[in-house]
């Protein structure tokens, strides 16, 4: 009951939170210099030209008379027709979503396992030379901004050694997942920062559970370290972690933004970036809500799991 | 319940653990996927460009830069074309005035069919123009002299064009700036069906397939299928260049461009003047203080070109004597300009200007550079030049308000001469930024209406040399367009900077 109550909680907070974000990117479209029709009829076009379409897409009217009329339709499901592509903002961005959810999948998967792998070697063996190596390479790997970590991949992968591909081209007629070699890259560009950033936050949280008194304990019973180890340090450390993922999730997708555009990957961020420099605010919101939902579901799912493995935190919402 | 917890935990652990291990193979497999694309078959070419706003549609109304371009250029034929620095009929076999230049008359090939097999007729013609005349076409401006209500089919291969205004210009000032043809009736041009020298085969979102067409009226495609995928960003496409994956990156950075220059894998082709943006800080002479001659030639004289190209420009570039149109056809051949310091302080100070504003932005790459150079340059001669640094995306927002201001950063696309002057000083011109005045649109208008091309071509050469002595453009550069293609590639021929490869050759 009280588990039910603590979700219910989540989810409408979360409901809050994507109202605020649709109404912020709104307003924020709003900020940006020009507009869709200025954006859509190009340099060459006289005002008079521009007038016409602003009429046409009704960009005159009050701010707030056009985001509660599209607020009603995205409550239908319906987020609008984009202003550049004439379709529906549905179609725009469905095969596009499904691309950058694959790819960071795949980030996932790869830092999710390293993370946790260079997080607990480094707690186990902290303070010694392994640890302040691995240490070493996150604090670089962190530092690297992931357009030049993603540039270096290439120069190294494709231009030098010819490995791979420099840019993600899907087979025409195919996605992604028909020439996987192009995904490898973009997932490596993702995923070396990731597990950086979250194996230290494993490594923190393994340390933590390491001294708690429950571990002494078991140590001071003469259980030998292994199960210790297995049984005392690692289930105290899921809590923590699977909140980190949830950030981590969130970190991905907002890293699709800068390594979709180095390697020509045709995902989400490709079709925001798009939105926002022809002003296509129908886009724009719809993907902006799509990634801020994405985002809210990983934390809420992030807590849920959190308060099954912490009794803690469990009873303290009791 | 404790103890069932406590399951819960070490089985989410362990399932945490497999599923992260499970999954983590997958990259590993998916890095070993093959290459069935691997050779590169010489009978297809593979061109990367960056995409335009709303490319996927095709439509030849919207189309105005990138992959689209491209695309509709190969599709379609064009009445008339600029080649080679000419002017060429195409699809039109005669563009005839009558006495007054006021009716124009073009005829077409006989025989041409388009990719469905159906001929191509006047009709079509009469049809296309119209198209093209009427928004949502972004071309409407260019066929603004055109009578479109009066259009005249004559019979199946003549049509009858008349305007609201003599113009003897018509040929180059309309139907060489873009003038294809499609089928009469054409609502929807995702099938882009023309009578071009390739047929579209598939329009996917990232790569548009072009077959060559077999039973082209002019010279036939050496190439049989040309695959032009669109890439956003300038950088990846020379990166997907130098890794194989494209034969032919259309325009490429400056820095890109010097960096390979070494690279014997990769060739560097530089558009030269002909296909070149025109880079110009405007002053509006209409307004203080360039409303006094001798400011304008002071600060012509103050700007040293050759420098500003080989540093905002990294050198690819020529730098230009203030008009618009060189390596073009009908250019006035006007005298280099050389810088004079000293001449232009004098002249500044006798019009007693020791300070200027510039509105400035990065509108094309190196234009922020250049203008901080060019104000070192002025402070040389006397003058402090404070700049107004405007985001690129808001610089052109009100276009109304371009011509209200005194002195600014611009650039043109390099078209001739004729054809700049018609689209950018006249009296109604959004882009009138050096503000031209009535007694300059008189002589414009005179110029345009001369049907003698002989005399028509003095005219202009005329008004090109008054805006060299006196016109508001400090014209100082051409910035090539820059492309880069494997060393195999020979026989692409650039049109006022749009790629046709319909020639091309890939050994």
């Amino acid at each position: 009951m009280t588990m039910l109550y603590y979700i219910g909680r989540r989810v409408a907070a979360a409901l809050l939170t994507l109202i605020a974000v649709s109404a912020v990117l709104l307003a924020a479209s709003e900020v940006l210099p020009g507009d869709a029709a200025s954006a859509s009829l190009g340099i060459t076009s006289t005002p008079e030209e521009v007038q016409a379409l602003r009429d046409q897409l009704g960009l005159d009217r009050p701010l707030p008379v056009r985001y509660v009329e599209w607020m009603g339709g995205a409550l239908r499901g319906d987020l609008g027709v984009s202003i550049m592509a004439r379709r529906p903002v549905t179609e725009v961005v469905s095969a596009p979503l499904a691309d950058t959810t694959l790819l960071v999948f795949l980030a996932a998967a790869v830092t999710v396992p390293l993370s946790v792998l260079i997080g607990v070697l480094g707690a186990v063996r902290r303070g010694r030379r392994l640890d302040r190596a691995l240490t070493a390479g996150a604090v670089v790997t962190v530092s690297v901004p992931q357009f030049v970590m993603a540039s270096l991949l290439v120069l190294v992968f494709s231009s030098t050694l010819h490995l791979l591909p420099a840019v993600s081209l899907a087979p025409v007629g195919g996605g992604p997942l028909d020439r996987p070699e192009i995904l490898v890259l973009p997932v490596l560009a993702l995923a070396g920062f990731a597990t950086a950033w979250a194996s230290r936050l494993v490594r923190a949280a393994v340390i933590d559970a390491n001294a708690a008194p429950n571990v002494e304990a078991a140590r001071l019973a003469g259980l030998p370290e292994r199960v210790v180890v297995w049984r005392h340090v690692l289930p105290a450390t899921v809590g923590p972690c699977v909140q980190a993922f949830a950030w981590l999730i969130s970190g991905l997708f907002g890293g699709t933004a800068v390594v979709e555009q180095v390697f020509n990957y045709r995902g989400l961020s490709y079709v925001l970036v798009d939105a926002v420099r022809n002003h296509d605010t129908a886009v724009l919101e719809g993907v902006g809500l799509l990634l801020a939902t994405i985002i809210l579901v990983a934390f809420i799912i992030a807590d849920v799991l959190a308060l099954l493995a912490n009794p803690k935190l469990r009873t303290a919402t009791a | 319940m404790s103890n069932g917890v406590h399951m819960d935990r070490r089985q989410l652990l362990r399932l945490s653990l497999l599923a992260a291990g499970a999954t983590a193979a997958v990259p590993l497999v998916a890095g070993c996927g093959d290459d069935s694309d691997a050779a590169t078959p010489t009978s297809r070419l593979r061109v990367g460009a960056a995409d335009a706003i709303n490319s996927t549609g095709l439509d030849p109304r919207t189309t105005s830069i990138g992959a689209s371009l491209i695309v509709v250029r190969h599709v379609y034929d064009s009445l008339m074309m600029l080649e080679n620095g000419e002017y060429v009929l195409r699809l039109a076999e005669s563009v005839e005035p009558n006495a007054e230049a006021t009716k124009w008359t073009i005829r077409i090939r006989e025989g041409v069919k388009f990719h469905d097999g159906k001929p191509v007729t006047s009709a079509d013609v009469a049809y296309s123009i119209r198209t093209l005349a009427t928004p949502p076409s972004n071309r409407a401006s260019v066929y603004s002299a055109v009578d479109l209500a009066n259009i005249k089919v004559v019979d199946d291969r003549t049509v009858e064009v008349p305007l609201v205004a003599p113009r003897g210009d018509f040929r180059e000032s309309t139907l060489v700036v873009f003038s294809i043809v499609f089928p009469d009736g054409t609502t929807d041009f995702a099938k882009a069906i023309g009578s071009g020298p390739y047929k579209l085969a598939s329009n996917e979102e990232t790569t548009v397939r072009l077959v060559a067409n077999e039973s082209y009226w002019g010279e036939k495609p050496k190439i049989a299928e040309l695959e032009i995928t669109r890439i956003r960003d300038a950088s990846a496409r020379l990166n997907a260049l130098k890794a194989g994956q494209i034969d032919y990156a259309v325009a490429i950075s400056a820095t890109g461009a010097q960096t390979e220059r070494h690279n014997s894998a990769i060739k560097i082709v530089r558009g030269g003047a002909a296909n070149s943006n025109a880079l110009s800080f405007a002053m509006n002479q209409r307004l203080a203080p360039f409303d006094d001659e001798r400011v304008r030639r002071a600060v012509r004289l103050a700007v040293d070109r050759q420098a500003l190209v080989d540093n905002a420009l990294l050198g690819l570039g020529l730098p230009a004597d203030d008009v618009v149109g060189k390596e073009l056809p009908g250019y006035a051949q006007l005298a280099t300009r050389s810088r004079d310091v000293a001449q232009a302080r004098s002249l500044f100070q006798a019009a007693g200007v020791s300070k200027l504003t510039l509105r400035t932005s990065e509108i094309v790459p190196g234009m922020l550079n250049a203008s901080k150079l060019f104000a070192q340059q002025l402070a040389e001669a006397g003058v402090t030049v404070e700049l107004q640094q405007i985001p690129p995306d808001a610089y052109y927002t009100n276009l109304k308000a371009l011509q209200t201001y005194p002195f600014q950063a611009f650039y043109y696309v390099n078209r001739p001469a004729a054809v700049h002057l018609a689209a950018v000083t006249h009296s109604k011109a959004p882009f009138n930024v050096t503000g031209t005045g009535e007694k300059y649109w008189a002589s414009l208008a005179a110029a345009q209406a001369n049907g003698d091309d002989k005399a028509r071509e003095k005219a202009f050469e005329q008004l090109q040399t008054e805006f060299y002595e006196s016109g508001g453009d400090v014209l100082w550069a051409y910035q090539e367009q820059l492309d880069a293609s494997v060393p195999g590639v020979s026989g692409v021929r650039v049109s006022q900077s749009s790629q046709m490869f319909d020639q091309a050759v890939l050994r």
